[in-house]
């Protein structure tokens, strides 16, 4: 009798474990795009990038660096070709501002900004300046499961919150279920159509991680154009100040 | 013979053939004098204007006259202007680059339009140094620019200050720049004043990445009369099948319309009027050949009767108002051609307000008088027109003579 009721605890304590273990195994699509923001920037990351326009008639190479801290602060900075460099991008939690050495002039971005060409590619101002607002701003729903590239996928739509100062009121990204990486986005405007389709490709380790080294955006309705950028180095966990984040440092990075 | 008889058959009533003779000949010198007026003072707007702003004939891509981008450009090579250089009546090729850009110091900014130029061609073109109001002209290798002089008072800058220009360049290119103000331009048109900034070319060709590459070549001709023809010729010249810039040759029309428009609507005015005066006086025509015939029904009869044929009738009534109109015109040509050629030389002077806001303009205050042998052909031409109409109803009634109501009676026949 005491044996049976041993047994009945017993089994049913498995049982709800196995519940209760795979109920808290399982990942809510936002842990899964909070954890992929987490694997491409860490808590802080610096990387070096080439950024090719491709255009039918002709190609526009760029060069950068960019400093990321946590999801509040980012600094990019052109390094290449001579006319644009020194010029720089700098994010402090919700305000953006971009500094144009040639005209020795702080420009505020605006928010109405965000979705405007940065310096002529397909990326816009949104994409790389205020990057980790995907995890902050959007509210997340796992749709199904999809093959990229050879790899298993999650296909989540992000959708904006209300009163969220976003570009997109919806994205729906593929992350990948081995690495976390986002390997496909495809950004949608408030009218519901599609305006660019973001693709990764080139998993590599740098600076410890592994992360998606070639990214390519093609707008929807110019599918004869793109805009690839391609990572060439990556740290990442590394100490840097809040101060590297301002615009006195802006101004004075040249290089 | 018989032109020997219309000939003494006018002089029967001497007063009235000259007095018809003098009012023809008076409508032909107030038309020529008009129409000559007219059309001298649309070739004077049309070559001023044009020194202004589109100049006579542009070539731009063909995609320009749309999108107006910085995008859609032209080669400022020596081998791609070389055709047009090498026509006759071409006289002057200018190279422009034009685009928008926001115009920023202290803490104002506004939209202008930015002209980069070859200053010391533009000069000779349109004089514009004459225009500087503060500080000096701009030169070819410079690295400051002219603003116009309503600009200049928005946003607080004087000559020696530095200016911000912003905007897109070619190829998506950030167009930045911080340039020194040179001079101060002012323009009588408030919209040049209040836009426009100067630049020499090779520095706007940098601020906006677009390498040798202009948005127009603008291009005078020598003489306007032979506008169309150069116009074909250049069409020729940059057809598609040659080149692969796709390159749009356009008119002053093309290129300022309402230009064209308000002188087609002066134009049709005048000729309405002249017309006009025409009509009156063919009137008096009309009456002296009805008279010359209606009076002379018995004459005719027995002309006829006597073995004149009545084709060779007609064709005296003919002759006869054709020597009138000849005798009109004659003596309106020479009253009319020492006049017109008069003020063609000395042409009248204006005086007062209108000459000063003419002067401003950049405009010689006068009222110029064409000279051109079509002005006089198209009077003679429309004379001859008039004379005709006139001829109708009396060669008819010839044509229905009767002879013998002739013979009988005269003055009341049908």
């Amino acid at each position: 009798m005491r044996l049976w009721v041993m047994i009945k605890s017993l089994l049913s304590g498995m049982l709800l474990t196995v519940f209760v273990s795979g109920y808290v195994d399982a990942e809510t699509a936002s842990d899964i795009v909070d954890r992929s923001d987490e694997q491409m920037r860490g808590d802080s990351s610096y990387s070096v990038a080439t950024m090719k326009i491709i255009r039918p008639d002709w190609t526009r190479t760029m060069s950068m660096k960019s400093w990321t801290k946590g999801q509040e602060l980012s600094l990019v900075l052109v390094t290449a070709p001579a006319k644009d460099k020194g010029s720089a991008s700098l994010k402090r939690q919700k305000e953006m501002w971009s500094w144009i050495p040639s005209i020795e002039r702080v420009i505020k971005i605006a928010p109405s900004m965000l979705s405007q060409s940065w310096m002529g590619s397909d990326f816009t101002n949104d994409d790389l300046i205020n990057q980790s607002s995907i995890v902050v701003d959007y509210e997340h729903k796992l749709v199904k499961e999809e093959l990229f590239d050879n790899d298993n996928t999650w296909v989540i739509d992000a959708i904006a919150k209300p009163d969220a100062p976003v570009v997109w009121s919806k994205v729906r990204l593929w992350i990948s279920k081995q690495t976390y990486l986002q390997r496909k986005v495809e950004f949608i405007d408030e009218f519901d159509e599609l305006v660019n389709t973001m693709e990764t490709y080139d998993v590599k380790e740098l600076g410890g991680r592994n992360i998606a080294t070639r990214m390519t955006m093609v707008p929807a309705d110019k599918p004869d154009q793109r805009t690839e950028l391609i990572t060439h180095e990556a740290q990442f966990n590394f100490d840097i100040g809040d101060d590297f984040f301002s615009q006195q440092q802006m101004k004075a990075l040249r290089d | 013979m018989l032109i020997k008889l219309a000939w003494r058959n006018l002089w029967r009533q001497k007063r009235r053939t000259i007095l018809t003779a003098m009012a023809l000949a008076l409508a032909l010198v107030l038309s020529l004098f008009m129409r000559s007026m007219q059309e001298g003072s649309y070739a004077n707007n049309i070559e001023n204007s044009a020194k202004f702003s589109t100049g006579l004939i542009q070539l731009q891509h063909v995609e320009f006259e749309e999108s107006q981008s910085i995008e859609d450009l032209l080669p400022a090579t020596d081998e791609f202007i070389a055709p047009a250089r090498e026509m006759d009546d071409v006289e002057r090729i200018l190279p422009r680059l034009e685009s928008f850009a926001l115009a920023a110091a202290g803490d104002k900014s506004k939209g202008v339009m930015v002209l980069g130029v070859m200053p010391a061609l533009e000069d000779e073109y349109s004089s514009i140094s004459d225009k500087v109001v503060e500080g000096e002209f701009i030169k070819a290798d410079d690295s400051a620019v002219l603003i116009g002089q309503g600009l200049a008072e928005y946003l607080s800058l004087a000559v020696g200050d530095e200016l911000v220009l912003y905007g897109q360049g070619y190829r998506g290119q950030t167009a930045a720049g911080l340039y020194k103000i040179k001079g101060i331009v002012h323009f009588p048109l408030p919209q040049l004043d209040n836009l426009l900034i100067y630049m020499p070319l090779p520095l706007s060709q940098t601020l906006f990445s677009t390498g040798e590459q202009v948005s127009a070549w603008v291009i005078d001709t020598r003489e306007l009369t032979r506008l169309e023809q150069t116009l074909a010729d250049l069409k020729r010249a940059y057809s598609p099948q040659k080149l692969k810039n796709k390159v749009n040759v356009r008119d002053w029309e093309d290129l300022a319309p309402e230009m064209a428009q308000q002188i087609a609507m002066d134009k049709a005015g005048g000729i309405f009027m002249m017309y006009l005066l025409y009509g009156v006086v063919g009137f008096g025509l009309f009456a002296t050949i009805l008279m010359m015939t209606l009076e002379r029904y018995r004459e005719f009869g027995v002309m006829m009767a006597t073995g004149l044929v009545r084709a060779k009738l007609l064709g005296l009534v003919v002759l006869e108002s054709s020597f009138i109109s000849l005798l009109g015109v004659t003596i309106g040509l020479a009253l009319g051609t020492p006049l017109v050629v008069w003020f063609h030389y000395h042409p009248i002077e204006l005086t007062g307000e209108t000459a000063e806001m003419m002067l401003e303009l950049g405009w010689e205050p006068i009222l110029p008088m064409l000279l051109s042998p079509w002005l006089f052909i198209d009077q003679i031409l429309i004379v001859l027109g008039l004379m005709l109409l006139c001829l109708l109803y009396p060669l008819w009634r010839i044509y229905r003579l009767d002879l013998v109501t002739a013979l009988k009676g005269g003055a009341h026949v049908n």
